[in-house]
C-alpha cells in the first residue's frame, strides 16, 4: 500500500501548533491521571499483598468482625496456644508466635503542634520471626519500659521526619513522648508505615491488659490445627484467619475505594482526553480539502486515513506517555494514608502501558472525528470546502 | 479513437428533493494531443464533466471512456490508482501542501509511482525546470507568489506524465500577467510535449489560447469552436 512519507506526516504536526499543543496537553493529562490511577491500585494492592504469608495465621477475639484494632484476647492466650498447637515454626528455641496490640494513635514529632494518625504496634521479639520481610535499617530494637520506639520508613516520611536523621529524635504517640532507636524498613509493605513498640509499654499506655491478636507462623500444622485448638478452648473466645485471608479481606473491604479511585481518574482522564482529542480533530477538520486533494492526486482514502491516523497517533502517544513519565517523576513513591497504615504509589509497567494504552485511545477517537467530515463529504464538495 | 468518449453522459444531483440535470445526455469526444477549453455559465456542467474525466466524480448515467478505460467499471481505490497514472490537475486555488517545499510538492504523486529515489529526483527538477522554478525548489508555498504557486502546481500535475492534464480555471485566481504566463506554459506544453489538455475557464482570451473550445449549456453541448 502506497501511503504518505512518515515524515512529511510529522510535519504536518507543525502546523496550527496551538491546536497541537492544546492536543499534547490534553493527552499527557489523561496519561497522567491514569497511570497515576493504576499506580495508586498497585500500591495498596502490593502494600496488602506482600504484608501477607501463606504459612502465618492470625488468632483474634471471636467477635471482633475481623478488626485486629477491635479485637481483644487475653494475655496468657500466646502461652496457651504455643504450648497446645503442634507444628509451630521453631528459631534457636524460639516458637514463632507474636502477640500483638494494634492502634492508631496521634502522631507528631516532640514539640510539634500538628499530629499525623499513625498505626503503632505493640510487639515482642517474636515479631521479627513472623515478619521477616522487616529490616532493621539502622539503630536497635526499642528496649522495654524506656519509652522507645522503632519507625517505619514510610511513618517516617509521613511526619515529615528524613528516615537517615531519625535515629534519637523525640516523637509524641498519643500522649506519651517516646525516642525513636531504630527505623525499619518493609518495603511495599503496611508495616513500613507502622510505629513498633515494645508491647507492654504499649499496654500500659492504653490501659489495657489485653492484646490484639496473635500471629503464628506454622510449620507442619494448618489452619484447622490451630482452628482446632480454639474450637476446643470456647472459654478464651478466640477466632483464627489465614493471614492472606485477611488481607485479601481488607483488599475487598477496600474494593469501593478502588473502583471510586478508578471511575473518578478514568473520568477526568476522559474529560482530558476528550480535550485533546477535539483540538486535534478541529486541528484536522481544516484539512477536509486537502485530504481531498491528496485523494485527487491518486493517493487512495485509507492512505489519507492512515496519514491522519499516524500523526494523532505520534501526538497523542507521546503526550500520554510524558503524562506517565511526568507522573511518575512527580508521584511516584508518593506516601497515601489509609485506615491500615500507609501505601506508596506504585508506577510499574502497567501504569506506564495504561497511559500509553490512553494515548492510543485518544489517537483513535481524534482520527475518527477528523476524518468524519471529509469521508461523508463527496471528493468534489471536499475540493470546494475552505 | 478519441482519448475521451462521452456517450449520452448525465450527471444529476438531488437538491432539495429535486433532481438537478448538471450533464444531460452530453456526447463530446477529445482526441489525443489536442488543446480543449471548456466554457459556458455557471452552472452548465463544466466542472462536473472536469471532475467525471478526473474519476473523482461519477456519472448518473452514460458511457464514459477515458483512453479505452470505462471509469463507471473501476471502484474508488482503483480510480485512485487510474488517476495517480493518467491525470494531473491543476486546481483554481492551487491547493498545494502549505507544510511541504516546492520540491516536496511536486515529489508527492511520484510517491504512487514505483522509481528510484534517483529516478523521482531527476522528474522533479525536470518538472520545476519545465515550469522555470528551479531555483525556487526549497520555497513553502507561503514563500512563493500567487502565479509561482500555480507554476509549481502544474509541475505537480506533470511530473507524473500524465496522459490527460485537467484544469479548473487555472487562471482564476491570478493577475494579468500571471495568468499569460501560465497560459504560456500550457500552449508550449501542448505544441513542445503534445500534452491533451482539458481546461475550464470563464475568460474568453484564455480560452482563445486553446486549440478548440467547447460550449456547455444546461449540462448539453451547444457549440465546438476551433480556433483558427
Amino acid at each position: 500500500m502506497k501511503t504518505l512519507p512518515l515524515e512529511y506526516s510529522l510535519r504536518g504536526l507543525a502546523r496550527g501548533r496551538g491546536r497541537t499543543l492544546l492536543a499534547l496537553l490534553g493527552a499527557l493529562v489523561a496519561g497522567a491521571l491514569m497511570a497515576t490511577a493504576s499506580a495508586f491500585l498497585t500500591g495498596m494492592e502490593q502494600a496488602l499483598g506482600s504484608s501477607a504469608s501463606p504459612s502465618r495465621v492470625i488468632v483474634m477475639g471471636a467477635g471482633s468482625e475481623e478488626s485486629l484494632e477491635r479485637s481483644e484476647i487475653g494475655a496468657r492466650v500466646p502461652g496457651v496456644l504455643s504450648a497446645s498447637v503442634p507444628g509451630i515454626r521453631r528459631t534457636a528455641g524460639m516458637d514463632h508466635v507474636s502477640p500483638e496490640t494494634h492502634v492508631a494513635l496521634p502522631v507528631a514529632p516532640e514539640g510539634s503542634s500538628s499530629a499525623d494518625n499513625g498505626s503503632v504496634r505493640g510487639v515482642t521479639h517474636a515479631a521479627v520471626l513472623v515478619h521477616p520481610e522487616v529490616r532493621l535499617e539502622s539503630g536497635r530494637w526499642p528496649e522495654r519500659g524506656a519509652g522507645e520506639v522503632l519507625a517505619g520508613r514510610s511513618s517516617l516520611r509521613r511526619i515529615g521526619v528524613d528516615p537517615g536523621q531519625a535515629v534519637g529524635m523525640r516523637v509524641v504517640l498519643g500522649e506519651m513522648p517516646v525516642t525513636i532507636v531504630g527505623v525499619m524498613h518493609s518495603p511495599g509493605s503496611t508495616i513500613d508505615g507502622e510505629w513498633w513498640m515494645p508491647i507492654e509499654d504499649l499496654t500500659t499506655l492504653l490501659r489495657r491488659d489485653t492484646v490484639s491478636c496473635v500471629v503464628v507462623d506454622l510449620d507442619g500444622s494448618t489452619l484447622g490445627d490451630v482452628q482446632a485448638f480454639t474450637l476446643s478452648r470456647l472459654d478464651l473466645e478466640l477466632a483464627v484467619l489465614a493471614e492472606r485471608d485477611y488481607y485479601a479481606s481488607l483488599l475487598a473491604f477496600f474494593a469501593p475505594v478502588r473502583v471510586l479511585v478508578a471511575v473518578v481518574a478514568s473520568l477526568m482522564a476522559l474529560a482530558a482526553a476528550l480535550g485533546g482529542a477535539s483540538a486535534l480533530a478541529a486541528a484536522f477538520s481544516e484539512r477536509v480539502r486537502e485530504n481531498a486533494v491528496l485523494e485527487t492526486l491518486g493517493f487512495p482514502r485509507h492512505a489519507v486515513v492512515l496519514d491522519v491516523l499516524l500523526q494523532c497517533t505520534v501526538l497523542a502517544i507521546s503526550g500520554a506517555a510524558a503524562g506517565g513519565v511526568l507522573a511518575r517523576t512527580a508521584f511516584g513513591g508518593m506516601l497515601v494514608e489509609f485506615s491500615m497504615g500507609t501505601f506508596s504509589l506504585q508506577f510499574d509497567a502497567r501504569s506506564m502501558l495504561l497511559a500509553v494504552g490512553t494515548g492510543v485511545a485518544v489517537a483513535l477517537v481524534a482520527a475518527l472525528l477528523s476524518v468524519w467530515r471529509w469521508i461523508g463529504l463527496p471528493t468534489p464538495e471536499a475540493l470546494r470546502t475552505t | 479513437m478519441s482519448l475521451i468518449e462521452c456517450r449520452s453522459l448525465c450527471k444529476d444531483y438531488q437538491r432539495g428533493g429535486e433532481a438537478v440535470h448538471v450533464l444531460d445526455h452530453l456526447d463530446l469526444a477529445i482526441e489525443r494531443g489536442s488543446y480543449t477549453a471548456l466554457m459556458g455559465p455557471s452552472g452548465s456542467g463544466k466542472t462536473t464533466l472536469l471532475n467525471l474525466l478526473a474519476g473523482i466524480d461519477r456519472a448518473t448515467s452514460g458511457h464514459l471512456l477515458v483512453d479505452g478505460t470505462d471509469l463507471a467499471q473501476l471502484d474508488r481505490n482503483q480510480l485512485a490508482l487510474w488517476r495517480s497514472r493518467h491525470v494531473g490537475y491543476v486546481f483554481q486555488l492551487y491547493n498545494l501542501v502549505p507544510v511541504l517545499s516546492a520540491y516536496e510538492n511536486v515529489e508527492l504523486p511520484l510517491l504512487l509511482h514505483d522509481l528510484t529515489t534517483a529516478e523521482r529526483h531527476r522528474r522533479v527538477v525536470e518538472a520545476l525546470e519545465s515550469v522555470d522554478l528551479a531555483t525556487r525548489h526549497g520555497h513553502l508555498p507561503r514563500q512563493l507568489s500567487g502565479g509561482q504557486e500555480q507554476r509549481v502546481a502544474i509541475a505537480r500535475a506533470l511530473v507524473t506524465q500524465p496522459t490527460l492534464l485537467l484544469a479548473d480555471e487555472p487562471t482564476g485566481d491570478l493577475d494579468r500577467t500571471n495568468a499569460d504566463a501560465v497560459m504560456d506554459l500550457f500552449g508550449r506544453l501542448h505544441r513542445e510535449r503534445g500534452q491533451t489538455i482539458v481546461m475550464v475557464t470563464h475568460d474568453e482570451a484564455i480560452a482563445r489560447r486553446a486549440e478548440r473550445t467547447v460550449r456547455l449549456e444546461k449540462g448539453r453541448l451547444a457549440n465546438v469552436e476551433v480556433a483558427r
